[in-house]
């Protein structure tokens, strides 16, 4: 006994925790439109991006980032190694899936406007983050070798040689040389596993930091306080933070009181959790339904007749197919541009049309044009 | 007041110097890791390389060879010489295939097509295939210029 209270002593004085602090620290006051899950999909990549770093961990145990034995070393992964197969099928549908929860996220965010200031800048940090699950899910792709990822990588650098000014020096830099070879697969391989989870984790607790700043987006329709309850998104009338409409200061102290809030945790700490285990279960389930398979190995002389990048790069494919080479690639670069930077777009479009969403149909059809395009190129 | 002004501008001047030689260590620091980073060619050069022999390829034969970096190149006769075109896309870098029964060049990735003479048919590539020099020395030897790697 008095060994378990000299520990407990000991544990405290190496830990000067306040548990009163972390108490109130973990029960920030959520918005009960959280309640409904769809509004929660915020903490699905983040659940994703950690299942990610565990199975990539693992997998980096057997991979070997070096043209000749890359092929061969995944092959082995999925052939050989006991449940090799599995983390490979967790960790590739954990990758497409955590671009679809950012993408939803992201849509989310935009049609409720709540990247409306005050939270321009995470907005950005949010569209930094789903750039960099791109780049992610690109590099990755890379480093299997088959001849579908080769070509993508080639594809890849040569768009990137195609920005203005630092064109050249981006792309020698990412292939390590001016040809897609060894050195491009080690920087991939050191792009992947070191440098973009440090970038990630930094825009992640930058992401979370600033939602605790500055709270959670109070919706307009967040008047009931009641789960599920008559909510309706109409087309005519988007949904928009209430702090856009109160003004810059935020909402009062009155508001706030009339719209009900409940804990962070335990609540809204086990909607997450719920969430993480039916993905689970959603990963386990397309793992045994579609594994990751292996193609062709790396063939630098021969193009396959039939090429494709991943899913969630088919809109800007089909894109480069319509366009002139430049239209394609400058067209591109605008657009990631326009998307960064969009809350300072939609403001100067508000102080402009004061009475119209105009922001809300620039949405509408820029979604519907991704769709397009990516509907097209996957079936055609 | 004196002595207020004489300490301001004092830690004005050490904050300035520590400024400066943070920023010119770091900057230094900077510099040598994007230079590290940043891989150095050296300027290839031409070199001639022997291809094939001029009476193997009659008027409307075609070979392939491969360039120094192993890269596939086509030489042609036209009836009216020898072209030597690569075959890779001028768009972003995919190889081309020659298609015999529509005489043309197709690039698999974005649907850009190319004439024999490797211009420009359709589609996004923004210029025609590039062409390699070709000589014919008095042996009828024939020999195209690539760059070494």
């Amino acid at each position: 006994m008095p060994t378990t209270q000299a520990m407990r002593t000991w544990l405290k004085e190496s830990f000067p925790l306040d548990l009163d602090v972390l108490k109130e620290m973990s029960s920030e006051p959520i918005p009960y439109h959280l309640k409904r899950w769809w509004f929660a999909v915020g903490g699905t990549p983040l659940y994703l991006f950690m299942i990610q770093a565990v199975t990539g961990i693992m997998l980096t145990f057997y991979y070997v980032p070096e043209p000749a034995e890359a092929y061969n070393s995944v092959a082995r992964i999925t052939n050989e190694v006991p449940f090799g197969w599995y983390l490979r099928s967790i960790h590739k549908w954990s990758a497409n899936l955590m671009v679809a929860a950012v993408i939803l996220h992201m849509l989310r965010v935009f049609f409720t406007a709540a990247y409306r200031k005050p939270r321009e800048f995470n907005w950005m940090i949010g569209a930094g983050l789903l750039l960099t699950s791109c780049v992610f899910g690109f590099t990755g792709y890379s480093l299997i070798y088959e001849q579908i990822s080769y070509w993508a990588a080639v594809v890849g650098t040569n768009i990137a040689e195609a920005t203005p000014l630092i064109g050249g020096w981006l792309a020698n830099f990412a292939r390590g040389g001016p040809e897609v070879g060894a050195n491009t697969l080690t920087r991939f391989f050191v792009f992947h596993i070191g440098v973009l989870p440090t970038v990630m984790v930094i825009l992640l607790v930058l992401h979370v930091v600033q939602i605790r700043l500055h709270g959670v987006t109070r919706l307009r329709f967040d008047e009931r306080g009641e789960p599920g309850v008559g909510l309706s998104i109409s087309v005519s009338a988007p949904v928009t933070p209430m702090e856009f409409h109160e003004g810059a200061q935020g909402v009062s102290r009155r508001k706030q009181e009339e719209h009900p809030t409940f804990p962070f945790y335990p609540d809204h700490f086990y909607t997450e959790l719920i969430i993480g285990l039916v993905l689970t279960f959603l990963l386990t389930i397309l793992a045994l339904v579609a594994p990751a398979t292996m193609g062709e190995p790396a063939n630098p002389l021969v193009t396959p007749e039939h090429i494709k990048p991943e899913w969630y790069f088919y809109a800007t494919f089909r894109w480069l197919k319509l366009t002139s080479f430049t239209i394609g690639v400058v067209g591109t670069m605008i657009f990631v541009l326009m998307f960064i930077f969009w809350p300072f777009i939609d403001r100067w479009l508000v102080r402009r049309y004061p009475t119209r969403e105009i922001s809300f149909w620039v949405g509408v059809a820029g979604f519907a044009v991704y769709m397009i395009f990516t509907l097209w190129e996957a079936f055609v | 007041m004196a002595e207020n002004e004489k300490q301001t501008r004092r830690s004005f001047l050490s904050r300035l110097w520590m400024g400066a030689g943070l920023f010119l260590s770091y900057g230094t620091a900077a510099f040598y890791g994007f230079s590290f980073l940043s891989p150095r060619f050296r300027k290839p050069q031409p070199r001639r390389i022997l291809v094939a022999s001029a009476d193997k390829l009659p008027p409307g034969a075609s070979t392939t060879f491969k360039d120094l970096s192993g890269r596939k190149i086509v030489l042609v006769n036209s009836g009216g010489g020898f072209i030597a075109l690569s075959t890779t896309c001028t768009h972003l870098g995919c190889t081309t295939y020659w298609e015999p029964e529509k005489s043309h060049f197709f690039c698999p990735c974005h649907n850009g097509y190319f004439d024999v003479n490797g211009n420009v048919v359709s589609g996004p590539p923004p210029r025609p295939l590039d062409k390699f020099e070709v000589f014919v020395d008095e042996n009828d030897n024939v020999f195209v210029e690539v760059k070494e790697v």
